[in-house]
């Protein structure tokens, strides 16, 4: 019983501060159509702390699943010697575009491969097309 | 389609001849027309998958190699593959990697949800780049992985190293239980953005209402994520678990691109052994056996999973 109470209190008073802090322009701007889920900034019960700890574990989750990738595209502009070398901070910064300049050479026919798969891209794309929008008769 | 049909339907009923206990017939709608009007589905399905199935079959219990004569050999091929310790090792290997990366692929899938389902500022950043590894795909991921565990040079070891962790000279895919721990860490990484997903689409369609009734009965945060969230979104949560246990079971392209199996056949799932057996070994009736053994294994832990996971009345 008691902690029943003390948890309506504890909801009562994270309402007024969100109101508080929110300020009247969400409410007299209510979206049409959008509905406000758990955790929502336009949710009444939205605190400071829901907020923080968002900030925290999105930038955090965010460093983890963007950064590999990151370092993956860093990885394409540097030269071959660097990638299998131990790094070291002066060598890991040193960018160039010669690994772009060897696979767009001719013999490397990287260009060929690419029109390859347009071609079978948009065929099948034209195709598809084609073959979904056929007469609604034989439906 | 099924206008037209549900339309005959309604007609022929009303000119059925004949007494009960007889066939109905419809006079307008002969069977023919119902016949020609499936023909083309039939014909399809026929073709492009019952007779692939018998002709698989049929390969099966021959050995057939890829090139050259074969012969009918009944099923000296699925006996051999009970007697092969290779192959029963890489199913226990396949299901032990699918238990480790089940759980946290959904617990991660699930946090991540919760944390962009809101419409918050950066929510719609976050879950692109939640979302970004499943889209580079598992093949380009793993030769980046290839590179960055490389010992001294690759940047797991580096950083680990930086972090005092280890003393950053471990080569991680030439040993099995560390190679299995970096492809479990690197697979959840990747594929826990399609959990997100589909867990974010689910939890967004609640209505708010739910919520605004828990709270006015003074429900924590915590209630309610176990009390409304979970149960209104487990259809979701099970769909999430069926796909990440099939896509564990068939695994195959990390593998192949990181350890090739190795060393020795420690890494070696089930895919892998059908791709050598097929590919190197060029035995393809004994790999058509193997495969057949795969459906059968993935067919039985699904019809499981539908079981333990069946909406359940109270």
């Amino acid at each position: 019983m008691t902690t029943t109470t003390q948890s309506r209190v504890n909801a009562a008073s994270a309402r007024s501060t969100s109101s508080a802090s929110l300020g009247a322009t969400a409410r007299t701007r209510p979206r049409r159509g959008w509905k406000h889920h758990q955790g929502s900034v336009e949710h009444p019960r939205d605190t400071r702390l829901k907020r923080t700890l968002f900030a925290i574990a999105g930038i955090g989750s965010a460093l983890i699943f963007g950064v590999p990738l990151l370092v993956a595209i860093l990885r394409a502009f540097q030269p071959n010697a660097v990638i299998v070398a131990a790094p070291t901070w002066t060598t890991f910064w040193s960018f160039g575009v010669q690994n772009f300049e060897s696979i767009f050479t001719p013999s490397q026919h990287l260009l060929t491969g690419l029109v390859n798969s347009l071609i079978v891209a948009i065929t099948a794309a034209v195709v598809t097309a084609i073959v979904a929008t056929l007469p609604p008769s034989l439906d | 389609m099924s206008s037209i049909l549900a339309k005959s339907a309604g007609r022929s009923s009303s000119v059925i001849i004949g007494s009960p206990r007889k066939k109905r017939v419809s006079l307008t709608h002969p069977p023919r027309t119902g016949l020609a009007l499936v023909t083309p589905a039939l014909v399809f399905v026929v073709v492009f998958v019952i007779a692939p199935l018998i002709i698989a079959i049929y390969i099966s219990l021959t050995n057939w190699p890829l090139i050259g004569s074969y012969h009918f050999i009944g099923f000296e091929n699925y006996i051999k593959l009970f007697q092969d310790p290779a192959f029963g090792k890489s199913i226990g290997y396949t299901l032990l990697y699918t238990g480790i990366v089940t759980v946290p692929i959904v617990v991660l899938g699930y946090f991540l949800a919760v944390l962009v389902r809101a419409k918050r500022r950066g929510a719609t950043v976050l879950r692109t780049i939640f979302f970004l590894p499943y889209v580079v795909g598992l093949t380009t991921l793993s030769f980046i992985l290839v590179l960055e565990a490389q010992p001294s040079s690759g940047l797991v070891n580096v950083i680990l190293k930086l972090l005092n962790i280890t003393d950053g000279t471990t080569a991680w895919l030439v040993n099995g239980p560390l190679a299995t721990g970096l492809i479990c860490v690197f697979i959840v990484w990747a594929v826990s953005g399609l959990t997100m997903v589909l867990v974010m689409g689910a939890m967004q369609s609640i209505p708010d209402e739910v919520y605004e009734a828990a709270s006015l009965e003074g429900a924590s945060w915590w209630q309610q994520e176990r009390l409304i969230t979970m149960p209104m979104i487990k259809n979701t949560i099970a769909l999430s678990v069926i796909i990440s246990v099939t896509g564990s079971l068939l695994a195959f392209t990390q593998f192949y691109i990181l350890t090739q199996g190795g060393p020795g056949n420690e890494t070696q799932t089930i895919v892998g052994y059908i791709y050598n057996r097929a590919f190197v070994q060029l035995q393809l009736g004994a790999a058509t056996a193997e495969a057949f053994v795969l459906i059968i294994v993935v067919g039985l832990v699904t019809a499981f999973q539908f079981w333990a996971l069946r909406e359940k009345k109270s």
